[in-house]
């Protein structure tokens, strides 16, 4: 009866969000892709609007994904068909030949991928070191080589793709015989303009297009010995969307060489510094006038909080459904309870965006894939507090209920389950809270969810933008919490409740 | 009629059971006396089908106990731990009608046998609706003779089952058990450690003595014929209010 009731609740939910019927399975549809930071989203924005003019195409917007492993993953699967790359990205990253200059050999080797880019925007966003103008003054630092002068006084702070990048800091290091020590701290990008501000640190990296260079009063350090690859911005695509909408990507290279790097600093900066959308300093840019005024806050909480509820909710089900009888099982036998209980417990034991990397090539980008992550997040919980519950039943009673002739089956159903029901709700209680929390990272693969703004925020470094994410994630982890408790009156037997 | 047949067992190269050779006759009261450790429980255990033997087989009537008569032949018999191990989550009514629910009684049959069972046992109705953290000792174990009792079945199974009372209740409902188990007629076996109730109760007793069956007789038989000096000894070892004598 009650297990009905919870297929009844699963169905209701996946029709309420609409399960995975995506619009991207009808008609013309085009899917543009952003990675998340400003610049990313700007020109994705950018790019889908110059598409929307045409009104035979429908234009899907997947911004935000988390790295460029993910968002070129999604390209080659068609999950998305076009984003912004840049070129060092392409030969450091995607092709792994460090030091491929020549763009014709570039284009080639991409074609044999079955990829395709555009002749550069026109802006270079390579990385530079940065410090306070005062700083660069007091110790006299005009290039990288100079940073030596500091021995190893200097405090830095480098994001974490830039620390572990075959162009990031282990080659810039030896490249210049760097001397800075332990003192270098690995911290999210976004977070390191308030550190150089606040002088917590003397040294960090910058994108040269970061619209805070206008405003931060910092001083970028020339590259003296070269040691940055060109980081040129051109369209990515697949040769097949090429082949399929021609007139969409003639109109698309329109973008080539309109921008320059003041230019980029200035649209960075609206976002970044005056808080503008990314769609209105899409459209302000390419000269259309105001855009439908943004989501009112309400609407897009409610977006969110839908597609959060459908990550978790149906994730729960499936982690229930598969945890308990795993649970089960792993009471039956030693061997079986050992596998199962090992297997649940390294699940855990990968972190979770690693989780969610890893289901990429086999799901794609998206809801699917996160369902799957969370589902196998949330397996353990279940898992334990199930076998868990089953071993700890007073053996007198087991005793008790095979003395009455009950088969196997009726043993489990009548007996052992109910009164293993408050540890395997315990343990769907904790699963659910887990999944609250780890879905938030779903947006970087492009499920949406309240991540999605904690993303976007993240990127501006704007708090307001991330609040749209955190607080309702940390409300609905505390409504859940009152949720278990009304539940736990339904499904715990009353007389375990005395 | 319950037939044990040179049964052996051993737990970790321990015996607990050697070489035990028994009958139990019908409608009578059996009691298997001794002290703890001398394997009372294992061999009451056995005979439910709940641990198998080593060697030997055991007999309810004609049909033998395997694992897989088990759950057939469990239902023939009704089994009463000390504490009535009554399910928690189950309040009393649901507890004395599982089985018979499991197997299609309807609700009428249910309700008739319910109504028969509360008589014998001297149950008020009210009972059946309580949880068992919410009975005390005494009603506790008038739930569990009215679930072992339910399906009708010939042989009634009691560890030790008045074991968790306090004296003066024990006391009271040794009396009833005794006139519930006449009004059955079944065959009953009992575990004990207690001299008074075996002798209260037993037609037979069978006094076991590490894994071994030392005499089995009536009570009187092991008072006065004793077949080996651990009978007496046993039996002398738990003083009554008679050999304090002039200390009162």
């Amino acid at each position: 009866m009650k297990s009905l009731l919870l297929i009844v609740m699963g169905s209701l939910f996946w029709n309420l969000f609409g399960g995975f019927g995506h619009p991207c399975f009808a008609g013309e549809t085009v899917t543009v892709g952003s990675k998340n930071f400003t610049e990313s989203y700007i020109l994705g924005e950018i790019v889908a609007q110059l598409l929307e003019d045409d009104p035979s195409l429908t234009v899907q917007r997947k911004f935000g994904l988390g790295g460029t492993g993910i968002i070129y993953e999604a390209l080659r699967k068609e999950e998305i068909d076009i984003y912004v790359e840049y070129t060092g990205t392409i030969t450091e990253n995607i092709l792994k030949e460090p030091g491929l200059k020549d763009r014709a050999l570039l284009q080639k080797k991409l074609e044999d991928l079955g990829m395709t880019i555009s002749a550069p925007l026109g802006f270079n966003n390579t990385y530079a070191l940065a410090v306070r103008k005062d700083f660069s003054e007091q110790h006299h630092l005009k290039t990288i080589s100079d940073l030596n002068k500091l021995g190893d006084q200097a405090r830095v702070a480098f994001s974490f793709e830039f620390m572990s990048r075959s162009d990031g800091y282990p080659s810039l290091k030896k490249h210049y015989g760097l001397t800075f020590g332990k003192n270098v701290k690995s911290m999210d990008h976004s977070l390191v303009y308030e550190a150089i501000q606040n002088n917590q640190v003397d040294v960090i990296e910058v994108y040269s297009t970061d619209g805070k260079l206008e405003t931060f009063d910092l001083e970028i350090l020339k590259d003296d010995k070269n040691f940055f690859p060109t980081y040129d911005a051109v369209l990515m695509t697949s040769l097949n969307f090429v082949k399929n909408h021609p007139l969409a990507w003639e109109k698309l290279r329109t973008l080539e060489n309109q921008f320059d790097e003041k230019l980029m600093q200035h649209l960075n900066a609206e976002a970044d510094l005056n808080g503008k959308s990314f769609p209105a300093i899409a459209s302000t840019y390419l000269e259309r006038g105001a855009p439908d005024e943004v989501e009112a806050i309400f609407k897009r909480v409610w977006r969110r909080t839908k597609e959060h509820l459908l990550l978790v909710g149906v994730s729960l089900v499936f982690s229930i459904f598969v945890g308990i009888p795993m649970g089960i099982l792993a009471t039956r036998s030693k061997l079986w309870g050992q596998v199962i209980l090992i297997f649940s417990g390294l699940l855990q034991t990968i972190p979770s965006l690693a989780l969610l990397v890893f289901l990429i090539p086999l799901f794609g980008i998206g809801t699917l894939p996160a369902l799957v992550a969370l589902f196998l997040y949330g397996l353990l919980p279940v898992v334990v507090n199930t076998h868990e519950g089953m071993v700890r039943i007073d053996p007198r009673l087991l005793e008790s209920a095979r003395s009455l002739g009950l088969s196997d089956w009726q043993r489990i159903r009548l007996i052992e389950l109910p009164l293993a029901s408050p540890n395997i709700l315990a343990g769907v209680r904790t699963s659910a809270i887990i999944g609250i929390g780890t879905a938030t990272l779903a947006a970087l693969i492009g499920a949406g969810g309240y991540g999605a703004p904690i993303v976007t925020g993240l990127a501006l470094n704007d708090l307001s933008t991330i609040y749209i994410g955190a607080i309702p994630a940390a409300l609905m982890a505390v409504v859940a919490h009152f949720l278990f408790g009304f539940i736990s009156q339904i499904v715990i037997p009353k007389g375990l409740r005395l | 009629m319950i037939r044990i047949d040179s049964v052996y067992k051993s737990f970790n190269q321990t015996v607990v059971l050697n070489d035990i050779q028994l009958s139990f006759a019908p409608k009578k009261t059996h009691i298997l006396l001794g002290a703890s450790g001398s394997g009372k429980s294992t061999l009451l255990k056995m005979i439910m089908g709940l641990i198998s033997p080593d060697q030997g087989s055991i007999w309810l009537d004609q049909e033998k106990m395997t694992p897989s008569s088990q759950r057939l032949l469990a239902q023939k018999m009704g089994y009463v731990l000390q504490d009535g191990g009554l399910f928690p989550h189950l309040n009393a009514r649901q507890n004395i009608a599982l089985m018979a629910e499991t197997l299609g009684w309807s609700s009428q049959q249910i309700q008739n046998r319910i109504d028969e069972l509360i008589e014998v046992v001297s149950l008020d109705h009210l009972v059946l609706g309580k949880f068992p953290r919410q009975l005390s000792g005494g009603e506790k174990q008038r739930v569990a003779v009215m679930r072992a009792a339910f399906l009708n079945p010939n042989v009634i199974l009691l560890d030790e089952p008045l074991g968790a009372l306090d004296p003066l209740i024990r006391s009271s409902l040794q009396k009833e058990l005794r006139s519930i188990f006449e009004k059955l007629q079944k065959l009953v076996i009992m575990v004990t450690h207690d001299i008074g109730e075996a002798a209260f109760f037993g037609h037979t007793v069978t006094l076991l003595y590490q894994g071994r069956v030392l005499q089995h007789g009536s009570f009187s038989e092991l008072l006065h014929a004793p077949t080996h000096p651990y009978v007496t000894e046993f039996i002398q070892a738990q003083r009554t209010l008679h050999d304090l004598g002039d200390k009162i």
